[in-house]
């Protein structure tokens, strides 16, 4: 199988070798391919991301496009064929998420923001929603170092005013 | 240098947070207070609310036991089974406010609550906050017109 592989270099100067298919999955980098920026011979210099993270964010795309390209060729796939298959993309992303650390994500963030990587913000954003979506604010300030900047008169009018809701 | 949440710009830290719900986004510190009230996140909010309800699913608001409860609904047309499922109840926080709602009359996404053996009336946003505009101020004008009409 021969597809178009093209290079990629992170702002600490590390080289990258990625499938164009995959490299797609960046609208930013999809756009450059459109318009060929891309030299074949020269890696594209992402000064926003180093190596560390830049090496995730092709794990990601490496995963997803074969996912991509299974649609294409399975269009008739039974229901239970699709869910078995959306399920094993499921396993992987929280696998891939697990053992990551806060600042790490935020650093995986901040990469698909810039590549414009849409599925990548989406499950990073989700990811970190889950940490809190059921913690108490001290415990939320607590995962994200944030300082209690309120008085108690302010909290009390927030409570106040939270108190007329569904739930 | 350790990077943190506001290291990131707005338009992310919006993107989390209208994943959660808002009770545990405005009390956490005034930054966030302030980005929950903003008409971007509030679209973004709403939005992600929106892509969770199912095909089929209304929600509706139903007065029992002098308290509101809401209730969606499905139902995918004949030849299908429709259920319903209780999603939540209006509440004080704190029981002891705890009021007796007799009756309810709506305007443009907004609730008119006339209490039970109590003067008082509340107006509430249905369902999510939703920021001030023009449409808001006259409904509650016209929910406050009903509310006088009910106590003559």
């Amino acid at each position: 199988m021969s597809s178009n592989m093209i290079m990629l270099k992170s702002s600490d100067g590390a080289s990258f070798e990625i499938e164009e298919a995959a490299a797609r999955k960046s609208k930013i980098i999809a756009n450059m391919i459109e318009v060929e920026c891309v030299d074949e011979d020269k890696a594209i210099p992402l000064q926003n991301v180093t190596g560390n993270i830049l090496a995730l964010v092709i794990e990601y795309c490496n995963k997803h496009i074969v996912d991509d390209d299974d649609d294409v060729a399975t269009e008739e796939a039974s229901e239970e064929e699709e869910e078995a298959k959306k399920k094993k993309v499921d396993d992987w992303e929280a696998e891939f998420m697990n053992s990551m650390s806060l600042e790490t994500m935020f650093e995986l963030l901040l990469a698909a923001n810039y590549l414009n990587i849409k599925s990548l913000i989406d499950l990073v954003c989700q990811t970190i929603a889950n940490n809190i979506k059921d913690k108490t604010p001290e415990e939320v300030r607590k995962i994200f170092s944030i300082e209690n900047d309120f008085t108690p008169e302010e909290e009390e009018e927030i409570r106040k005013e939270n108190a007329w809701a569904f739930g | 240098m350790t990077m943190t949440i506001f290291n990131l710009p707005t338009d992310l830290v919006e993107e989390i947070f209208s994943r959660v719900p808002m009770k545990s986004t405005r009390s956490v510190c005034k930054t966030l207070n302030t980005l929950s009230q903003s008409p971007s996140f509030t679209k973004l909010h709403i939005g992600k609310d929106a892509a969770t309800t199912k095909e089929g699913e209304t929600r509706i608001i139903v007065l029992m036991d002098y308290n509101l409860h809401l209730i969606s609904v499905v139902f995918n047309g004949i030849g299908t089974d429709p259920f319903s499922e209780h999603k939540g109840k209006l509440s004080c926080l704190n029981d002891s406010e705890q009021v007796k709602i007799s009756r309810i009359f709506h305007c443009e996404g907004l609730l008119l609550c006339i209490l039970k053996d109590d003067s008082r009336f509340a107006i509430c946003g249905c369902g999510r906050r939703r920021s001030a505009s023009e449409t808001n101020s006259a409904a509650s004008c016209y929910l406050c017109f009903l509310y006088r009409e009910t106590q003559h």
